[in-house]
């Protein structure tokens, strides 16, 4: 796979827990995978299986009272979770960015869009305020927001869901990121200006070498973009392969469910078979394979726990009927 | 006509004063809205798609009026009795009192006082768009969901424990988890309580904004059963706005286009999504990702900047994207007008009738200029 490229990011066993009421949640339950310089590496599963705390637990961002409780994050080789928050902090925004699910939950209220793309020039690129701000407008325009110029001082409750979300690629990319953690980054937009972003995305890895961990329920952006997919269930990497390998062979009974739920714009009379059942909440996980209680083809192996195992080159299946 | 309206919207405008500074120096104004007509029958499903930024979240907020509208109107006839709104229903000289071609009387909404809406509320209800910031974060998602409930007098005690746990059982989600603040939960859980809330009051009428856009195929599989199942035993109707247009296909019979504020296709979802007649609708579905990494596919690119609503392009709105625009597209306004096979469309290359010439089976009575929904 990696043609000398450098490994950028080795997540290794990472383990984040959320001490509960109801008892300790395994959110995020030995999760490993790697990203290399210039690579995207899709990041698929059900809601609620621990895709988000995977990525705020590479910035070291989780809320409380959740805590990572095991496992390493390598970043160039350094284990992100030994470093001081202070240069923790100088990462933030700056190395890595981050496209937050949830726009609410990153942009500030009280200040202009445009002056927060401004602040990460000012502080990750040092650019002089004047500067910074004819730059921010720049961002603001790469990303398709209209009227960049007078948009600039636009306040996030005024903008609609998709300009939100544009804005807030803007500021992840403004720091020019070596690694980039897009959390679900194309949720709020239509198609003609999805395209258009993951054309950007596509662009800057391969002008700048910028890696992406790209988080989405879209397998259709997947497909545009990813060069290996990684699936999870309930907090553990159930399935992973090169993406071209995993559309044409999906082999864990999850991947396969997953696939067959697809919708089609070609076919809307097509049934859909949703998997039966959902995710139990993670203080509830069942023993052995997690995907147990769901699953078509369980047997009573499967109250052993499956490890991932190499089917075919690059191709890794956790599951003890394949 | 299919089914009896439900909610009849005309040429509804709706502006953004567009400020500058702290001052607030107004610099230029938004049309958000720019004459929107639609028409949502009884249990139907009516999508809204369209550009980012296109309007459709303050369409679908103008039309219950959590923003004010500058003119049009919205007039909603109820499917079901309701003691509360029987007062303007049966008063003919009641200001918000309205009635459609057939004599049925109804509810002119953007009339109503602020204590009337109130009562009308139960009925239309909407699952936001950014479902982190429109639930209560110090409130547990138990005390979200029976809110509502309490408020409007639908139940209480034990009856409104099991109501809730069954209204998280119907969105996928543990009962156990009525106990955890919204923020314990992951965008795709958040997501299914707002749909769960807005379900809660058994609305007539819902207006979903992207409710499926943080899910996982499998669970929006689910959510889109949920839906249909609604929609089919409680005639429930649906304004449904989604980039997803395959998602909308699926639950979806009627679907409006958007683009700049305006209506530029609308007709039955299975002859837009295959054979789309504006050009940017067929734009729009060129870019629709396939989920097939072998596939390289032909994509309709729009060149230039997306355009501004603040100071949208003369004639047609699209012309300086449009690959096929024409002379007369910089000059003249396209209307909407009606397709051969009944669709709506605003394009100067396609065949169409004016609007509200011909007097049309049971129509309502406004049926001109701006846009007009399905038929
Ligand atoms: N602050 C918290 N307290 C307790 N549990 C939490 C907290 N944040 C997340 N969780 C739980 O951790 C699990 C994983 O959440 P996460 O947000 O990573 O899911 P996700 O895969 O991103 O899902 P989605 O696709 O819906 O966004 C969920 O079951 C969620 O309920
Ligand atoms: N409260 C507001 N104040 C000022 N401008 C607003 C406000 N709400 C929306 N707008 C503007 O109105 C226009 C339409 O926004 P709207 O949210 O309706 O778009 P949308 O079609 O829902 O887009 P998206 O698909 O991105 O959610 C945008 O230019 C937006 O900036
Ligand atoms: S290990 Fe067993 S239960 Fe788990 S996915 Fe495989 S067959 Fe199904
Ligand atoms: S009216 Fe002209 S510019 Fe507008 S969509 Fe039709 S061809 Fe294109
Ligand atoms: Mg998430
Ligand atoms: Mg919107």
């Amino acid at each position: 796979m990696s043609l000398g490229r450098a490994v950028l990011l080795r997540v290794q066993g990472l383990a984040t827990h959320f001490l509960t009421g109801e008892g300790v949640a395994p959110a995020v339950d030995g999760v490993s995978f790697d990203l290399d310089d210039g690579q995207v590496l899709g990041l698929v599963g059900e809601s609620g299986c621990g895709k988000s705390v995977t990525a705020l637990s590479i910035l070291r961002l989780v809320p409380s009272p959740g805590r990572i409780v095991g496992g390493k994050i390598l970043f160039r080789e350094r284990n992100l979770l030994d470093l001081p928050e202070e240069e923790m902090r100088r990462l933030r925004g700056g190395s890595i960015g981050m496209v937050f699910q949830e726009p609410a939950a990153c942009l500030n209220p009280v200040l202009t869009i445009g002056s927060q793309v401004a602040e990460v020039l000012e502080v990750h690129r040092r650019l002089p305020g004047r500067e910074a701000r004819r730059e921010a407008v720049e961002c603001l325009q790469r990303v398709g927001i209209p009227d960049p110029e007078m948009r600039y001082g636009e306040y996030a409750h005024r903008l609609s869901g998709g300009m939100k979300q544009r804005a807030m690629i803007a500021i992840a990319l403004a720091g020019k990121p070596s690694l980039l953690l897009a959390d679900e980054p194309t949720t709020a937009l239509d198609v003609t200006i999805q395209a258009q972003i993951l054309d950007l995305l596509r662009r800057l890895r391969e002008e700048t070498g910028m890696a992406i961990l790209l988080i989405t329920h879209n397998l259709g952006v997947v497909a545009e973009l990813a060069d290996s997919v990684a699936v999870l269930y309930a907090g553990k990497v159930v399935e992973r392969a090169p993406v071209a390998t995993l559309f044409a062979r999906p082999a864990h009974p999850y991947t396969v469910g997953l696939f067959r739920s697809l919708p089609d714009l070609q076919d809307p009379g097509k049934r859909f078979e949703p998997i039966p059942g959902s995710v139990p909440p993670p203080t509830r996980f069942p023993m052995g394979c997690r995907f147990r209680d769901r699953c078509p083809i369980a047997a009573e192996v499967c109250a052993e726990e499956p490890r991932l195992r190499e089917i075919e080159p690059g191709h890794l299946v956790a599951c003890h009927k394949v | 006509m299919g089914a009896t309206s439900l909610l009849e919207v005309r040429d509804l405008r709706v502006c953004f004063p567009l400020r500058r500074g702290i001052l607030g120096r107004r610099v230029g104004l938004v049309r958000a809205v720019d004459g929107v007509s639609l028409d949502v029958g009884r249990g139907e499903a009516l999508g809204l798609v369209g550009e980012s930024g296109c309007g459709k979240t303050t369409t679908a907020r103008a039309m219950l009026r959590l923003v004010r509208p500058s003119a049009g109107s919205v007039r909603f006839f109820p499917a079901e009795p309701d003691p509360r709104l029987a007062g303007i229903l049966s008063e003919p000289s009641h200001p918000a009192h309205v009635r459609d071609g057939e004599g049925r009387s109804g509810i002119e909404v953007l009339r109503l006082r602020a204590r009337e809406m109130r009562a009308l509320r139960r009925h239309l209800q909407i699952v936001f768009q950014d479902p982190y910031g429109s639930l209560n974060p110090r409130m547990t998602v138990g005390a979200i969901l029976a809110e509502p409930l309490r408020v409007h007098g639908l139940s209480r005690g034990d009856a409104l424990r099991k109501e809730v746990d069954g209204l998280l059982g119907r969105v996928g989600l543990h009962p156990e988890m009525a106990s955890r603040y919204p923020h314990e939960f992951s965008g795709g859980q958040r997501q299914r309580i707002g749909i769960a809330r807005a379900l809660s009051l058994r609305p007539s009428f819902l207006v979903l904004d992207e409710p499926v856009s943080a899910l996982d195929v499998s669970v929006q599989a689910q959510i889109l059963a949920l839906l249909a199942d609604l929609q089919a035993r409680e005639g429930l109707a649906y304004l449904f706005i989604a980039h997803d247009l395959a998602v909308v296909s699926r639950l979806c019979r009627e679907v409006a286009v958007m683009y700049l504020g305006r209506i530029v296709e609308s007709g039955p979802a299975a002859r837009v999504f295959t054979d789309p007649l504006h050009p940017y609708t067929k734009a729009l579905l060129s870019a629709v990702p396939v989920p097939d990494p072998t596939r390289k596919r032909t994509r309709i690119l729009l060149p230039g900047e997306p355009p501004s609503p603040a100071n949208p392009p003369s004639g047609c709105h699209f012309h300086p994207r449009c690959p096929v625009a024409e002379a007369r597209c910089r000059v003249e306004d396209p209307f909407l007008g009606r397709a051969a096979d009944g669709r709506l469309v605003a394009c100067h290359l396609v065949d169409r009738k004016p609007l509200g010439v011909a007097p049309e089976s049971g129509a309502g009575s406004t049926r001109r200029g701006g846009g007009s929904g399905p038929p």
